[in-house]
């Protein structure tokens, strides 16, 4: 080898090292560079679903008190104040409620920002009008309340910002504290790196960074938190990187959307503009000067300074951060001190991650699985409105509990377990959900679940199939209730009683449903035939297998709490069964709309067999088994509804109906256990709690115009004259015979039982011979 | 449940046109249009094209009316089972579903109808207008028993009992 001289080595060794050096570093940065092109660019996080309670429609004429709209209002994070500055806010006038609404993209209509004047009279809307000469509204929403998020087990949560709708307060202030010559220098501030070393070299150890936004950002984005060389060269690398490809605004956006601010639960909650919404319930456009000095002052240490868990911590740093703002010129030391002054408010919702409202997001969820992937759910920011009304929802889970303590203290037992659903009978809406008698728990949900015989609420269906045979059945037709015993095919012997053990010989169905008698119902269900009452049953929408067994009469058929739910709408709703919907439309996060659950219904059965029924029910809640919501609502009257009790008071259901609401509710015990309860004395007061938080309308008593309403007198089933006071109005069909008596003693004496139609008695024959074989 | 736009609504678009404008002149709150001059360059609508028998030329004239929000001139507006123009938030939106309807927006027209229902369930006439909107989308099923539903809430309402058994007529034959 030939030895050159020894200068000459070390000239070409360090020109050779300093190009390889140089060439690695320029590689190197051509690769950090293209990986902060590649991932910068198109990085977009993923977002959890944000699901909605319906919104609050708004509307002259409207049912609505005061006090509802104000907690709208409050739940909404709406400030009070006396003056409206900006959107948030609403002010208490003397005969007016006066909102700076925030406005909301919904899917049809766009909801403008706008100042409105909400006058309310005698809990109805008068008057919507609005401050830029629109006299009056019409019809306005406020933004929907969200209830909740779909996302992964541990995730990262945030609300995009753009860099328009940062506020300049806190552009100002973050600029101030973290990085005072963001919009001057080029990703690294030499300076400040500088001043940072000289005070570190005083102080012997590290304790000030000198890292720009657009170095935090880098680190944030890509690189670990190790205080290493070799990191803190790739960052100011790829900081001078992004830097060049992007602009000042880009940088500050996302370095606002990404900056960690704390953790709440398997949820980290990053960004100011989900910060603002977690520690003070408003958008970040909405919060004060010292609250944003605060969120500013966390990123310093989002744990520390939590205000929740150091409100002491937290408080000092938001106060250094204010004396930042004043030595960099923002703010005066007048207003300082005022800020200062300022306490901290933070909200009291919290813990999003935990599920708000479990019973209804997980019907939610189901359906939403059903239609959607797991990414377009989980990441990908879907707007989900669904029909939850979040205001009764909210009264329910309160009383719900409180009714079911009541009752167990009431008799001495425990373990209790309870339902109920609330629906919107006309469309089909879910307004209410539980599943659980501790409403917040988030496990079986008994509401969509619990498959339970459903007992005495069958009758109504039963005699439905009757009055669908007008020419051979009306209210007033007479059935036998007396003891059967029946041995099945396996020898087991069946003896129904009724609930309070008597026999009432020959009532009417009228009377036969308002006192919930067993005898009666199984008498007329062997003469409609027990296949024909399957067969209508599944007409209706059962859709568990069920035998026609002669059980099948009193309600041994299984089912939720929610599906006996819709099986109930037609009774409600003229005949139209409606499909229960908890979700109605589906958007992007650009507000572009996906899907829409539209209303819809199919007729299954006549107007008028509805229109009877609902007469019949609403005589077992004004005088029958469900008498006593007579008292528990009274300004709700007049209702329907029905109880239900299965074997050995192992179940206790309810189903009442108004207008306007539908609602099931079940108790029972998990180990299917007796409690001892009937319909009446379990799942009917906590149906009442339950609808005294509703505006609860009457049931209209409208009729098909094939229905007249009749003078009659029940003991003999026979139409007197309208002035005799031992009669009672009754509904019936125009093709249904009825016997007329001319005056009003005559028919009670007589005393005769006859049958509706000629008909009916070759079914009653048929009947007869059925029974010969079941009887030993 | 699930309804996306169909391509079936794109091959009835022309055909639809003529008869949406028509439906315009119903209205009081989209401009007028006289119905019995339709745009020269649009082909002319056969019976069949709008869901009806093609021997019969009444349900042409029908179909147009079915999806009027207004009552006949001199009517009672008061009558059973309409609270359109008693109610300005009702009105609004059935302005906005008419908006809809000559966009051939179905589905909007659908959810803007959908919302005044939930103000006036009882409203006849705005359960047929949806009724003629599943319709228009081809889900017949849906629009027979919307039709049923505004009929069993216009029982004493001669009008709406007309329009409806028409549009029952005329739904039940394209299912």
């Amino acid at each position: 080898m030939n030895i050159l001289p020894g200068r000459r080595v070390l000239i070409a060794s360090i020109l050779i090292a300093t190009f390889v050096v140089t060439l690695l570093v320029v590689l190197y940065w051509a690769w950090l560079d293209r990986k902060v092109a590649d991932t910068f660019e198109t990085s977009r996080w993923s977002l959890p679903a944000k699901v909605y309670a319906r919104p609050l429609e708004l509307y002259v004429g409207q049912e609505l008190s005061t006090s509802r709209l104000l907690a709208e209002l409050v739940q909404l994070g709406y400030l009070q104040t006396n003056e409206l500055q900006k959107h948030g806010q609403y002010s208490v006038r003397r005969d007016s409620i006066e909102i700076f609404t925030r406005g909301f993209s919904y899917w049809d209509v766009p909801e403008p920002p706008r100042v409105v004047s909400v006058k309310i009279i005698n809990n109805r809307v008068a008057l919507i009008s609005g401050d830029k000469g629109d006299k009056s509204i019409p019809l306005m929403r406020l933004d929907p309340v969200l209830i909740g998020k779909l996302h992964p087990r541990r995730f990262e949560d945030r609300e995009l910002l753009s860099f328009d709708s940062l506020p300049k307060d806190f552009v100002d202030i973050l600029i101030a504290v973290e990085d005072q010559k963001f919009f001057l220098h080029k990703g690294i501030d030499f300076s400040a790196i500088f001043r940072a070393a000289v005070n570190n070299f005083h102080a012997k150890r590290y304790m000030q960074g000198a890292s720009t936004l657009t170095q935090q950002l880098v680190k944030n984005f890509y690189l670990s938190s190790e205080r290493t060389l070799k990191r803190k060269f790739t960052e100011i690398l790829m900081a001078l990187s992004l830097e060049f490809r992007h602009s000042k605004e880009d940088i500050l956006e996302v370095y606002s959307n990404e900056v960690f601010l704390g953790q709440d639960g398997n949820r980290a909650i990053h960004g100011f503009g989900l910060a603002s919404l977690f520690y003070f319930g408003k958008p970040l456009d909405e919060i004060s000067v010292p609250e944003i000095a605060m969120l500013v002052g966390m990123v310093k240490g989002p744990s520390i300074y939590d205000p929740r868990r150091h409100p002491r911590d937290s408080l000092k740093r938001r106060n250094v951060v204010i004396d930042v703002m004043t030595s960099a010129g923002l703010i005066s030391a007048l207003q300082a001190q005022d800020y200062k002054n300022q306490a901290i408010v933070l909200s009291q919702v919290r813990n999003l991650s935990k599920k708000k409202h479990p019973a209804f997001m997980n019907l939610v969820q189901r359906q939403l699985q059903r239609d959607y992937s797991y990414k377009d759910l989980n990441e990908s920011g879907l707007h989900i409105f669904t029909t939850l009304d979040w205001h009764l929802q909210a009264h329910a889970e309160k009383v719900l509990p409180e009714t079911i303590q009541a009752i167990e203290a009431d008799r001495s037992k425990r373990d209790f377990q309870a339902a109920a659903v609330v629906v919107d009978p006309r469309n089909g809406e879910i307004l209410v959900l539980v599943g659980d008698r501790n409403p917040r728990t988030d496990g079986f949900n008994r509401a969509t679940d619990a498959i339970r015989p459903i007992g005495s609420v069958i009758k109504p269906f039963v005699y439905a199939y009757a009055l669908g045979q007008p020419t051979k059945y009306s209210l007033v037709s007479l059935l036998n209730d007396r003891k059967i015993q029946w041995t099945d095919p396996k020898g087991v012997i069946w003896s129904p009683k009724n609930y309070d053990g008597k026999e009432y010989g020959t009532v009417t169905i009228l009377e036969a449903l308002t006192k919930s008698l067993n005898l009666s119902a199984i008498a007329l269900g062997f003469e409609l035939g027990l296949e024909q009452i399957r067969d209508y049953l599944i007409s209706l929408g059962v859709e568990r297998n069920f035998s026609a067994v002669p059980s099948l009469l009193l309600g041994s058929v299984e089912m939720s709490p929610l599906k006996l739910t819709e099986l109930y709408t037609p009774l409600a709703n003229d005949g139209f069964r409606v499909p229960l919907q908890s979700i109605k439309n589906v958007t992007t996060k650009s507000d572009q709309e996906i899907t829409r659950y539209g209303l819809e219904m199919q007729k299954v059965m006549e107007v008028e067999t509805a229109n009877l029924i609902r007469h019949a029910l609403m005589r077992v809640a004004s005088i029958g088994t469900a008498r006593s919501l007579q008292t528990s609502l009274p300004n709700a009257q007049p209702l329907a509804g029905k109880t239900g009790t299965s074997n050995d008071n192992r179940d206790s259901w309810f189903v009442g109906f108004g207008s306007d609401k539908l609602g099931v509710t079940w108790v029972g015990r998990d180990d299917n256990s007796s409690t001892g309860l009937t319909g009446g004395s379990g799942a009917l007061p906590v149906w009442a709690a339950i609808m005294e938080g509703a505006v609860l309308k009457p049931v209209v008593g409208r009729y098909s115009s094939k229905i007249n309403l009749s003078n009659i007198d029940l003991l003999s089933s026979s139409k007197i004259p309208a002035n005799c006071s031992n009669g009672e109005l009754v509904p019936l069909h125009s093709d249904s015979w009825i016997r007329e008596v001319g005056d009003c003693d005559s028919a009670v004496s007589e005393g005769v039982f006859s049958p509706v139609s000629s008909s009916r008695q070759t079914v009653k024959q048929s009947m007869l011979d059925r029974f010969k074989n079941f009887f030993n | 449940m699930r309804e996306k736009e169909s391509s079936f609504r794109r091959r009835k678009l022309l055909a639809t046109c003529t008869l949406v404008l028509m439906v315009a002149s119903c209205s009081m709150h989209i401009p007028y249009v006289n119905p019995k001059k339709p745009p020269p360059e649009r082909p002319a609508v056969t019976y069949d094209e709008v869901g009806t028998n093609s021997s019969d030329a009444e349900p042409l004239e029908l179909s147009v009316e079915l999806f009027a929000s207004e009552p006949e001139p001199g009517l009672n507006i008061k009558s059973e089972g309409i609270a359109l123009l008693n109610n300005p938030a009702v009105a609004s939106l059935s302005a906005l579903a008419n908006q809809a309807v000559l966009k051939k927006d179905w589905e909007k027209a659908k959810s803007a109808l959908e919302r005044a229902l939930k103000i006036a369930p009882e409203d006849a006439s705005i359960w047929r207008r949806l009724a003629y909107c599943y319709h228009q989308t081809g889900n017949y099923e849906q629009a027979l028993a919307q039709a049923q539903r505004a009929s069993s809430l216009s029982l004493n309402n001669a009008r709406e009992q007309n329009l409806n058994r028409e549009l029952i007529r005329l739904i039940t034959h394209k299912m």
